[in-house]
């Protein structure tokens, strides 16, 4: 039974809807705290970042490892990205990734055009969104580095948010 | 029937939010004041009227919960009719309407929850308690009321 489904039945609807609410409130309240009086200082908005982004690395090793519990070795690189937007990102986000692009020498673009926790971003002035959105994608950046490297992979990533709620996020494969 | 203006306190009994649509009652008195061409104008800046709403819905509150069981909900003067509602959460919304207006408690109840908690609250952008400035909440509350079904 693939770990999708093991969250299905175990759940109610309720049940899933008060843990997926908390969960996208901790994140929130999560990155505030990390910003917390770092605003005017450009290497503490860094090291906020770069926190978050080790938090969401660990998340994602533990996230990978159950989910990959059943399956078989990947065969390349190809599978393994295939895998981070079918299986890991399904039972995160209750859907997919929408977009995936591949220049075929170890960069890998993921666009999610309706991105979970971007969905109900505002600011007060429309255009300034997507900046004020980009730390709030340190965390899932680091989701992703994560469950590559319980997979053995080493990479980075970076986000791109080129308008709420579209996030895009670029794998470099080293 | 019209919507007039809907106000949204916060539990520190600050106004964190004001709209105006279809102000015909207000043209007359502001006809010296630059508006801008849009029916609709938001005025966050006007905090007296904001403060004497309040009052007077805190006392009909309060005298309403000594007379009976059931909380205040709207009341009708020949000019207006304000409706109140009060969310177990804290914010209040209150909405001024015409005077030929049926029972609001449903829609205020799902402006709470469908635009309100949507927008203001799972926005992790915005602090909470704090004046409501952005853009989406805005567009959402101001598409739902214009499509009320008794919205001129």
């Amino acid at each position: 039974m693939n770990f999708a489904k093991q969250i299905a039945m175990a759940e109610t609807a309720q049940q899933r809807f008060v843990c997926d609410s908390a969960m996208d409130f901790l994140l929130m309240e999560t990155v505030s705290l990390m910003q917390e009086g770092f605003d005017s200082i450009e290497e503490e908005r860094d090291a906020a970042y770069l926190r978050m982004e080790q938090l969401g690395h660990r998340v994602g090793m533990g996230l990978a490892e159950r989910a990959t519990r059943d399956r078989p070795r990947f065969a390349d690189n190809l599978e393994i990205v295939k895998f981070i937007c079918k299986d890991f990102w399904l039972p995160l986000f209750n859907k997919q990734i929408d977009n995936l692009k591949t220049n075929h020498r170890g960069v890998y673009v993921l666009t999610d055009s309706s991105f979970k926790w971007f969905s109900r971003m505002s600011a007060d002035v429309a255009a300034e969104t997507p900046q004020l959105a980009l730390v709030h994608s340190a965390f899932p950046c680091g989701l992703i580095r994560g469950a590559l490297s319980s997979l053995g992979v080493s990479s980075s990533v970076v986000a791109e948010v080129a308008a709420v709620p579209q996030c895009t996020f670029q794998i470099k494969f080293r | 029937m019209t919507v007039h203006s809907i106000h949204i306190f916060n539990k520190k009994c600050e106004c964190i939010y004001f709209t105006e649509w279809n102000n015909a009652k207000a043209d007359a008195s502001k006809k010296d004041k630059l508006e801008p061409a849009a029916e609709e104008r938001e005025v966050d800046g006007d905090p007296e009227t904001a403060k004497l709403v309040y009052g007077v819905v805190f006392s009909l509150r309060n005298m309403a919960s000594k007379l009976s069981n059931q909380g205040f909900s709207s009341y009708k003067t020949g000019t207006y009719k304000l409706h109140y509602f009060e969310s177990p959460a804290g914010p209040k919304l209150v909405l001024i309407t015409d005077p030929n207006a049926p029972n609001m408690a449903d829609t205020l109840q799902s402006i709470y929850a469908n635009v309100y908690v949507e927008f203001v609250v799972k926005n992790a952008l915005v602090k909470p308690n704090t004046p409501i400035h952005n853009q989406l909440f805005r567009t959402t509350l101001d598409k739902y009321v214009r499509n009320l079904p008794n919205f001129e």
